[in-house]
């Protein structure tokens, strides 16, 4: 299998300069590996700081040690290290991040802000709206709903827009962090679905999934970062 | 060279201004000649008169009037109006020259917003009185910055003017004043003459002096220069015209004056041009007026 | 030079930029580059010195050291500073654009919308008044002011609609580079938000490099993909933009983002 995605000897920990300049140990020493076409729980109680992992591969929280190491068009580049066009070049092709909440832009309408990746790309307007829309009707998201702003959709509506968002570019790498938690079981099953796609097209998938039924219905493995916790 | 008023005995210089400052006004006169259209100060007088009688126009005059000159001095075409013959009268005095109502016998013209009928022709000055030499003032009220507009070429804004007429009149609403390019440089205000005139500015055989006295500056066209007005591919430059002739002389070809004639607001239009509009009668035309009247 | 080198060149380098004024601090000792189609952000409080750093990098105010350079669309690099008046007044009108806090600093008020946003394109040398009427309304539109107010004077338009027309008046000639002090600054929530929207997909659309400089980090956490924290004239912290406001690592920066309710 091919290695996608490389973490060695990771470390973070918060330093809060208006609290008296107190650090928060998190982990340290950290490796890990995601390969192509596997999906990757990780597993440990909350508060051990899996969505801080998650983020630190999206390049979204620093890293105080250690490499975090993706494949991005034939090349390793490392998160930790990289300036931030590089990143935002690896963020736009290779590392996709659905992340808890949608943070949503005022004024713009669903299939924009699900075609936005695309667009980002370089990819026509129409063609990515039209692809936006396919995803959309994966996620069993109203078509009533599209040409609405999702500021005020339901958590599971805004959910589903996140996922849609998330999977309608084809990121050889995807973080996933709670994606089916504020769903009910058909909605989840559709996500589940785009989550078993993903890993049959090959992609290397790292999420958080809070209960059992759905780890165990997509994940290959678990990665425990409780063994890394570094105590205060 | 003095000259002896004809009352009191007072002396005068030769056309009221001392010598240092006519020097002074001819040089800014050769450098406005050497480079036409371009703003040049120089250090204006008081003159016996109030801003905005003609102090710029009448500088100009005197310094370089010569004792040989035949003067005419019109004002809205006029020679017979308060401020022509003033001025006629004021040179007459400070310098003893002859003056002239016709056009052709002239050396030297001030004109206050008309230039005349008759082509102007090599050897003849005309000198505009000029109360704001400054085409860009009314878009741009720093003058640092249309200075700076001038010497970079940066002539969009005059543009933004005529776009702001024809947005608001569907057509380009100026009718005096408008902006011409010298010798396809400098944008001048050619005074506040009417557009009727500008085409007479474009290669003039006569050397044309702006002489602005409140902002103290002196601008020229040389004979020969390219006098363009300025307009748009689709809104291009047009003159003004009458749908009647000329009341007196019957012209058809000339820039007419409406005059009302009786409180029932009955009208006739007439040269402004007063020489032009004689010497036409003497040659024996005639207007519709005229017929009526006999 | 091809598409792919272009992109590897910086459009805008500043290096060691420092201005002061007397014994006060402007902005100090400043590096940084701006590729194509980047938009940077550069936030902190007032008297931070991010205005004085803009007015540098755009040619409005001399630098006492240090230089800022521009790669024109030829692929040469200018500098800022020492190019003649004629060229940088000429890439002022041309390849860069300047949005004001003030939308009156930046409009011509006693000249109508459709002359606002036609002086560029006059000054550019546009002669045709139909050609020139149609852009200013095609650019009307896509800055959502109402086109039927063509022909009336920006002194008439609320705040919202004064910040749009003067963003149309800057990007109707099209130009590489944009320069923005506090867009959205004085206006109200809702009008920021349908600014912010527009500004948003201008630069995406048109592929606009961008130096935005706002105190309002919602501003920038839409508008820029990375950002420069100031503080007393200096850099204090910069990075990409989401990281900088979630991962804060200078203490000022985190003050900064602990202090606002939703960043």
């Amino acid at each position: 299998m091919t290695e996608l995605l490389r973490l060695t000897d990771v470390e973070k920990s918060f330093t809060l300069h208006n609290q008296d300049g107190i650090t928060l140990p998190v982990f340290k020493g950290l490796n890990m590996q995601a390969h192509a076409g596997e999906c990757v729980a990780l597993a440990g109680p909350s508060g051990m700081g899996k969505s801080t992992l998650m983020r630190m591969i999206y390049g979204n929280y620093l890293c105080q040690g250690g490499k975090v190491e993706v494949l991005h068009d034939g090349h390793w580049i490392d998160i930790a290290k990289a300036n931030a066009r590089d990143i935002l070049q690896v963020r736009r092709w290779t590392l996709g991040y659905i992340s808890q909440f949608l943070r949503v832009v005022p004024r713009v309408s669903t299939l924009n802000v699900v075609a936005e990746p695309l667009i980002a790309r370089g990819v026509d307007g129409a063609t990515a709206r039209d692809q936006a829309a396919e995803m959309l009707t994966k996620v069993n998201l109203p078509q009533s709903l599209w040409h609405l702003a999702p500021a005020t959709f339901s958590g599971g509506e805004q959910q589903r827009v996140n996922i849609a968002r998330g999977f309608v570019a084809d990121y050889p790498i995807m973080l996933l962090d709670e994606p089916t938690a504020s769903l009910d079981k058909v909605n989840r099953e559709a996500v589940l679905d785009l989550i078993r796609a993903s890993k049959a097209a090959g992609r290397a998938l790292v999420g958080i999934f809070h209960d059992a039924d759905t780890r165990s219905a997509v994940c290959d493995r678990e990665f425990s970062i409780e063994e890394f916790k570094v105590s205060a | 060279m003095t000259t002896e008023t004809q009352d009191e005995g007072l002396e005068y210089n030769f056309a009221y201004l001392d010598e240092q400052t006519k020097r002074m006004i001819r040089r800014a006169l050769l450098k406005a000649v050497a480079v036409p259209g371009y703003q040049v100060p120089f250090a204006g007088r008081e003159m016996p008169m109030p801003y905005g009688w003609g102090t710029g126009g009448i500088q100009v005059t005197a310094s370089i009037l010569e004792s040989e000159d035949v003067l005419k001095v019109i004002d809205q075409g006029a020679d017979d109006t308060t401020n022509a013959v003033s001025i006629r009268k004021f040179f007459q005095r400070v310098a003893g020259i002859a003056t002239t109502e016709k056009t052709e016998e002239a050396t030297l013209i001030q004109t206050r917003h008309r230039i005349p009928e008759t082509p102007l022709s090599e050897g003849q000055i005309l000198v505009y009185q000029v109360p704001i030499p400054e085409p860009l003032r009314f878009l741009e009220p720093r003058e640092t910055e249309t200075r700076k507009m001038h010497a970079l070429e940066e002539y969009g804004l005059m543009h933004v003017k005529l776009y702001e007429d024809i947005a608001r009149h569907g057509h380009i609403a100026t009718t005096y004043a408008y902006p011409v390019k010298v010798n396809d440089r400098y944008i001048m205000d050619p005074s506040p003459t009417p557009k009727f005139d500008n085409p007479k500015m474009n290669r003039c055989a006569a050397l044309q002096l702006f002489g602005a006295g409140r902002e103290k500056r002196i601008y020229a066209v040389p004979p020969y220069t390219d006098v363009v007005s300025l307009d748009f591919e689709d809104h291009p430059f047009e003159i003004q015209g009458w749908d009647q002739p000329c009341s007196i002389c019957g012209d058809s070809t000339s820039f007419l004056d409406e005059v009302i004639m009786d409180d029932q607001g009955t009208r006739m239009f007439v040269c402004s041009d007063t020489d032009h509009c004689a010497s036409r009668q003497a040659q024996g035309y005639q207007g519709p007026g005229q017929e009526a009247a006999e | 030079m091809t598409e792919q080198e272009n992109l590897q060149t910086p459009l805008l380098s500043a290096q060691s930029v420092t201005k002061t004024y007397g014994p006060h601090l402007g902005c100090s000792d400043i590096s940084f580059d701006l590729y194509p189609g980047e938009v940077i952000g550069i936030v902190g409080e007032s008297g931070s010195g991010k205005t004085t750093l803009l007015n540098c990098l755009a040619g409005r105010l001399t630098p006492d050291t240090g230089a800022i350079f521009y790669t024109d669309r030829l692929g040469s690099a200018l500098n800022v500073h020492t190019v003649s008046e004629p060229q940088r007044r000429m890439l002022m009108r041309t390849d860069w654009a300047f949005v004001h806090q003030h939308a009156r600093d930046g409009l011509r008020m006693t000249v109508s919308a459709g002359g606002n946003v036609g002086e560029r394109l006059m000054a550019g040398g546009a002669r045709h008044y139909g050609n020139i009427r149609e852009q200013a309304l095609d650019w009307l539109e896509k800055t959502e002011v109402d086109t039927s107010r063509i022909d009336d004077r920006p002194d008439t338009f609320s705040g919202g609609m004064q910040q749009r027309l003067q963003i149309a008046r800057n990007l109707v000639t099209g130009p590489r580079l944009v320069f923005m002090d506090e867009p959205t600054g004085g206006l109200d929530v809702s009008v920021q938000a349908r600014l912010l929207d527009l500004l948003r997909g201008l630069v995406a659309e048109m592929g606009l490099s961008a130096i935005i400089v706002t105190h309002d980090l919602a501003v920038a956490r839409l508008l820029s993909h990375r950002l420069m924290v100031m503080r007393r004239g200096q850099v204090v912290e910069t990075g990409l933009t989401d990281q900088v406001l979630d991962d804060p690592q200078d203490a000022y920066t985190q003050l900064l983002v602990s202090s606002v309710l939703h960043p």
